[in-house]
């Protein structure tokens, strides 16, 4: 338990503060609610948001579980591996911060191939706009789950260093979290959320890596506090 | 992201406006156009709405440059604006800057305030630019030297959109103030309690499984910092309306919430510092968070029927295009007086009331009046402030303006009601105290006992017992119920004008109907007219009617007016409710009731058509002629009246109109009960006399000749009647044609006060049974802040059901 609580700071965070360049992105997929629907009636478009928000998280809570499954059956079948992969995990979380810092994009050639898959979702996604339901909504955030998104990926594997099914789902979710006051607040004067955050990019990007620094550190922290038994906490959860 | 500004260069994403990095080819062909986009996932998403036929979205958003394929934007219609007395009206005034709100009608999407902060961000001399889609409110700030206002004014309009100045005291209501801070404060506590939860949990594991201390110092210190912004910012109201109601000697619930929140705080802190024991952050943000949750619906509830009327005056456009002569002028609503002629283009809000002077248009009226379909309108008609025009192009002469128009009218009396505070609510706020000082005598005994049995144990408990007890959900047991029933009320268009209206409602037995403008619509007809003296025209007749009504406020009196040239009246009279007498040529006319014009009248009475009211004119006592005056049925009138039955209420009819007419009338609905040629006083007396069976009476009547019988009965409701509103003095006020809002508001009393009821059993209960377990010491701080707060939401909630009430 203790283990994964980090990572799922580090996804809250990143998901929270993660890149004007997401919300650039999907901030115009709010509007997309509001084109079709009068002015006046905004009050109905929040159960529509909601579900839609809900079930983007959803998959990527599925996704999560996938490849933290995956990476399950990779330690369980590799003696010894246990260990550096939540190094790996640290190493991870500290180059996620540094792509939120700097907007770097470590992930490009990922998200074409993350593409191609969302090449077979999109008709599916197509039938389901305009969004004018609250089962559309929630159908068109099942989808959108799976848009190519480097910023996605990354949370993923780090997902999947966790390499236990319960944790990368949890960590997906906190990743999912912390995009809702984003994606619900478009409605507010969108430059200038997008300023805020883009000032808050850097102070985001350093406090995940710091996040990072203190997983990596917390093996030797251990061990330095005497022999604990940390295969047991692994799969507290 | 500052891209917003540099918007349409080559380099920047066609999706999500940032630059396209340099190694990106991605390219998206939208109508035609090849775009480029700045990663696949914008690709997807391009494609999507492409293919999904919504590319009207980016139409939208990429309205063309300003200059392209348009025609140069018209500032000297806005010039007006540039003046120092305009720029001080609605515009705060730095020395060598400017700011100012500007409502933006037709604003529709994100991709709208896209566009409009683009465009006005290359207009030279443009400090910012902000822009809400959700208010469709505009915050621009530029500098006096290099921008003027008009550009900015003008620019907007060639955009498509309709720019409206605001002047700061519209931009800036304090209630719009009140709701951002408390969703800041929501959020930090939510976002805060998230955090600590999370460590919480890690903590609460370890103490199962083991931490080591390291870990747990450095989970506590954590949380510590978290909860530090939650106690000093998310918790500031409740610090401060705890120290209000000290130093006016009148504790409120806020002072045990802030000794809780506070002693909690102080003792974690130290503990964190010192190593202690236990720290208790979880519990601080969770109180707090569920505090501030609880108060935020309710403040919700209690504005979302402020939001109605704000919205009422947000529908007044700010500017209005007068014409003088061949010349046209943007000018401000508020320098509009009568007699004013101003042009309304399509899609505009109608700033004052007024005659349209030419063209036609349909009108959506359904602010002031609730229906929805467009009322067709031409040269003539009137039009009231706040409808918008739909179609056509107007010219309309001002005959009331500002606070005097119907909009402006239903706005004050909504107001009116905000300052009448239930009597119940009064009673909860006066008892809550001396509950708060009861409360904390128990706390302190509870904390003096536990001191000499467990000393260890003293601080943990009276934490549980002043969070456990906290009287929150008994403070917003009632204001949440009644404010959620008003905000309800006023979108059924029912508006109340008196805090007390729903609690006497509550009780009626009696539902007593006026006749004329109530059960009927209040535009009666002329149907027929026998002329008895051979030496008149039917055209005389009615021109010496008309000539005496003008006189006459009473209803059946409009359907005599004409617009032909009158004979001049002179020593008219008015017998209200009765008939109008008046000298013409030197003699005396009466035009009225039977009894009124005399006893002649009594046998040329006997008309055929005894559906209608009978009118009879006499000259010098000779009954000349009489009139068959029918007046429509309100839609909905028999549904009502069932319906009320149904609720076991009495029903009847109470009219100043002849007997044959009531009666009639009175057996087509099913009214057992009915009362005709009453004056005023008569109406008073029945009510008074059903008052002293113990009945608790309705009054629904225009009160229009009869104010002092709406105020005699216990509640009173009132169709809107647009001229007349300003004199109402009714409790309730319906919008609409219909009658069925009666019954709606009825039954919705009702409901309020068995859901106010229900909560003050609930919150009653609640602290009965959590008083003892705490104190006794079985319940943790965590559990008693999740039972504190799983009470005061549940009474919120429950309140809360009123608002979708139908």
């Amino acid at each position: 338990m203790n283990e994964a609580l980090p990572l799922l700071a580090a996804a809250f965070v990143t998901g929270l503060l993660g890149s004007a360049h997401c919300f650039g992105m999907c901030a115009g997929l709010s509007g997309l609610f509001a084109v079709n629907a009068s002015v006046a009636s905004l009050r109905p478009q929040i159960p529509m948001a909601v579900a839609y928000n809900t079930g983007r998280i959803l998959s990527y809570a599925f996704l999560g579980i996938v490849v933290a499954s995956l990476g399950q059956t990779v330690v369980k079948a590799i003696p010894n591996i246990a260990a550096p992969v939540r190094f790996a995990s640290g190493l991870l979380i500290v180059i996620v911060g540094l792509q939120v810092a700097f907007n770097w994009r470590f992930l490009a050639p990922v998200e074409k191939a993350g593409a191609k898959i969302w090449n077979h979702i999109a008709p599916a996604a197509k039938g389901l706009l305009p969004v004018t339901s609250t089962p559309k909504a929630l159908g068109l955030g099942l989808l959108w789950g799976w848009l190519p998104c480097g910023l996605v990926y990354s949370v993923l594997l780090l997902a999947a260093t966790t390499a236990n099914a319960v944790n990368g789902g949890l960590v997906m979710l906190a990743f999912g979290v912390g995009t809702m006051p984003a994606m619900i607040m478009t409605g507010i004067s969108a430059s200038k959320l997008s300023r805020f955050m883009s000032r808050k990019q850097l102070g985001a990007g350093l406090l995940i890596i710091l996040i990072g620094l203190l997983t990596l550190a917390m093996p030797v922290m251990k061990f330095s506090a005497g022999p604990d038994d940390t295969t047991h906490s692994q799969h507290s959860m | 992201m500052t891209t917003a500004a540099k918007g349409q260069d080559t380099g920047t994403c066609f999706h999500c406006a940032l630059p396209v990095p340099a190694d990106c080819d991605l390219i998206v062909d939208i109508e035609g156009d090849r775009r480029p986009v700045c990663c696949p996932g914008c690709k997807a998403v391009a494609e999507l709405i492409r293919d999904s036929g919504m590319s009207r979205y980016y139409s939208l958003r990429d309205a063309p440059d300003p200059g392209v394929g348009r025609p140069p934007a018209k500032t000297a219609e806005w010039q007006v604006f540039d003046s120092e007395d305009m720029l001080a009206a609605f515009a705060e005034r730095g020395s060598d800057h400017a700011e100012t709100t500007i409502y933006v009608g037709g604003m529709y999407c994100a991709a709208c305030s896209w566009l409009i902060e683009t465009t006005l961000k290359k207009l030279p001399g443009i400090d910012s630019v902000d822009v809400s889609p959700v208010t469709h409110r505009l915050r621009v700030r530029w500098r006096l030297a290099d921008a003027r206002f008009s550009a900015i004014l003008a620019a907007l309009a060639q955009l498509g959109y309709q720019p409206q100045p605001l002047a700061p005291e519209n931009a800036t209501r304090p209630e719009l103030i009140e709701q951002r801070m408390a969703l800041k404060r929501l959020l930090v506590a939510s976002l805060g309690m998230m955090q600590v939860m999370m460590f919480a949990v890690g903590l609460y594991a370890g103490e199962f499984q083991g931490i080591d201390r390291d870990m747990q110092h450095f989970l506590r210190l954590v949380s510590f910092v978290v909860t530090t912004p939650v106690v000093f910012y998310a918790a500031r109201p409740f610090f401060a309306a705890a120290w209000r109601g000290l130093v006016a000697r009148k504790p409120g619930m806020d002072l045990p919430v802030s000794i809780a929140v506070g002693s909690a705080y102080a003792a974690s802190v130290y503990a964190t510092f010192t190593n202690g024991e236990a720290v208790w952050f979880d519990s601080v943000t969770m109180f707090v968070f569920f505090l501030t949750l609880g108060r935020f619906l309710e403040m919700r509830a209690r504005h979302r029927s402020i939001d109605r009327s704000a919205a009422l005056s947000a529908k007044l456009p700010n500017t209005a295009t007068r014409i003088e002569g061949d010349s046209k002028s943007v000018v401000p609503v508020s320098q509009l007086i009568a007699g004013d002629c101003v042009l309304i283009r399509a899609g505009d809000a109608i700033p004052a009331d007024g005659i349209i002077e030419s063209g036609s248009t349909s009108v959506d009226e359904a602010l002031l009046t609730g229906e929805a379909r467009p009322q067709l309108k031409s040269t003539g008609d009137l039009i009231a402030a706040g409808s918008v025009n739909l179609d056509g192009l107007i010219e309309m002469r001002v005959t009331r303006t500002g606070g005097d128009t119907t909009l402006g009218t239903i706005s004050r009396l909504s107001e009116r009601a905000r300052y009448t505070r239930p009597a119940f609510v009064t009673i909860a706020d006066r008892v809550a105290s001396y509950i708060v000082i009861a409360l904390l005598g128990v706390a302190a005994i509870v904390a003096a006992f536990w001191y000499f049995v467990a000393p260890e144990r003293a601080f943990v408990i009276t934490l549980s017992v002043l969070v456990v007890t906290c009287p929150c959900a008994l403070a917003l047991a009632t204001p949440a119920a009644f404010a959620a029933a008003g905000s309800r009320l006023s979108q059924l268009r029912l508006l109340v004008t008196n805090g007390n209206a729903i609690e006497a409602l509550s009780r009626a037995t009696t539902v007593m109907f006026d006749k004329t403008g109530t059960l009927t619509r209040g535009m009666p007809e002329i149907k027929s007219l026998m002329v008895l003296d051979s030496s008149m025209t039917e055209h005389d007749c009615r021109l010496i009617a008309a000539a005496l009504e003008t006189a006459s406020a009473h209803p059946l009196a409009r359907a005599f007016s004409m617009s032909a040239s009158l004979p001049k009246v002179s020593r008219q009279h008015v017998e209200v409710g009765q008939g109008v007498s008046g000298t013409i040529d030197g003699r005396r006319w009466r035009i009225g009731s039977a009894q009124f014009v005399g006893s002649g009248a009594a046998n040329g009475g006997d008309s055929a058509n005894t559906a209608a009211t009978n009118v009879f004119l006499a000259v010098d006592g000779d009954l000349v002629a009489w009139f068959d005056v029918e007046d429509e049925l309100r839609p909905d009138v028999a549904a009502t009246l069932s319906a009320i039955d149904r609720l076991g209420l009495r029903t009847a009819l109470v009219s100043g109109d002849n007997q044959n007419a009531v009666k009639d009338l009175a057996m087509r609905l099913g009214i057992a009960d009915f009362y005709s040629e009453c004056t005023p006083q008569r109406k008073l007396e029945i009510i008074e006399a059903a008052q002293r069976n113990r009945e608790r009476v309705v009054m629904v009547g225009d009160g229009i000749n009869d104010a002092p019988v709406l105020a005699g009965a216990d509640t009173s409701i009132a169709p809107a009647h647009g001229a007349l509103l300003a004199q109402t003095s009714a409790d309730i006020i319906m919008l609409g044609e219909s009658l069925l809002p009666v019954t709606t508001a009825i039954r919705m009393s009702g409901k309020t006060m068995r859901i106010v009821r229900q909560n003050l059993a609930w919150a009653i209960v609640y602290n009965a049974l959590a008083l003892p377990l705490a104190a006794a010491g079985f319940v943790p701080p965590w559990l008693a802040a999740i039972g504190m707060s799983a009470s005061s939401l549940i009474v919120v909630l429950n309140a809360l059901r009123l608002s979708r009430f139908d």
